[in-house]
């Protein structure tokens, strides 16, 4: 079972886990097969799969990867996906399930923490820095990135966020993601940035980018 | 570095030096115990299950 496996993690809410895990994994999928695991039993990953495969059945146009609900048993899940792909993406839920990120992180070969453009956002995210040293224990090899999702590159807290984020003891990507109107055009219409055609050539080539930075450090 | 440079970074030490937050080993059960039913005996619900032939979200919740 030797898939690698991604996963999007942050105790703080709200930083783009969700929008990220699923544009990550259809960028993946249009070279490598990739399976998606929510391991929030918010479902917001499975919503939005599902939404999608209804909005669009008569287009056909439905590349997005099929999701594994982790359910009571994310680790049980991440173990299919991975025998049935090259590539597994795991969206982790906000803090209520510290335990749960841990484990996932416990069994994943990397994580990738969003953290928006926000003091307290920063402050929030030096516990899930924790968890990741903590998982490190039991999975030395885990490789871990910051970056910040919704950056807006016109204000000084955005750009101070790179310096920042040195901080917290874990390297930042080195490319960010802006705050776009087509990330969130996408979940409207059931699809990943890559099927908006024009209105999401920007949004998908920053997500080419972040897979490149991850894939080169493999 | 900026002012704000300075002062975000500063602004993340004392987040930095609070305890660390102890998850549970991950051999115990993770139910969490703000849910009075714990989640194994709560009736799951359809969406729930990994199955990939059934429909994850069959109720319709967007506004149309
Ligand atoms: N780069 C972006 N540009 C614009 N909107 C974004 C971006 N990333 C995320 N969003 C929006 O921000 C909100 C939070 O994103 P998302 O649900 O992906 O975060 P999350 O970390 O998964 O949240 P939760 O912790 O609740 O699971 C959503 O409304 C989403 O559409
Ligand atoms: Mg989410």
């Amino acid at each position: 079972m030797a898939a690698w496996v991604l996963a999007l993690a942050n105790l703080k809410g709200g930083c783009g886990k969700t929008t990220l895990a699923l544009n990550l994994a259809a960028g993946l999928a249009r070279r490598d097969s990739v399976g998606l695991v929510d391991a929030d039993p918010q479902g917001a990953m499975r919503h939005w799969v599902a939404w999608g495969d209804e909005e669009n059945d008569a287009s056909g146009d439905r590349d997005l990867p099929r999701v594994l609900a982790g359910g009571a048993d994310p680790l049980g899940a991440i173990a299919r996906a991975a025998r049935n792909h090259e590539r597994v993406i795991v969206d982790c839920p906000p803090s209520l399930d510290m335990a749960v990120t841990r484990r996932v992180l416990e069994r994943a070969r990397a994580v990738l923490i969003p953290v928006l453009p926000s003091p307290l956002d920063l402050w929030a995210s030096a516990e899930t820095v924790a968890v990741v040293r903590q998982a490190r224990q039991a999975n030395p090899e885990l490789k871990a990135w910051l970056l910040v999702n919704q950056a807006e590159p016109g204000s000084a807290l955005s750009r101070a966020m790179g310096a920042a984020l040195a901080g917290l003891d874990l390297p930042a990507l080195g490319c960010v993601v802006r705050r776009r109107a087509a990330f969130r055009a996408a979940a409207v219409e059931g699809v990943s940035v890559y099927q908006l055609g024009f209105r999401g050539r920007e949004a998908a080539r920053e997500i080419d980018q972040v897979i490149r930075a991850i894939t080169e450090q493999e | 570095m900026s002012k704000l440079e300075d002062k975000l970074s500063a602004s993340l030490k004392p987040a930095r030096s609070k305890p660390t937050p102890v998850a549970k080993p991950a051999s115990r059960p993770t139910t969490k115990d703000r849910a009075p039913v714990p989640r194994e005996q709560a009736p799951a619900p359809a969406g729930d299950k990994d199955d990939v032939t059934r429909p994850l979200h069959p109720r319709r919740v967007w506004p149309d």
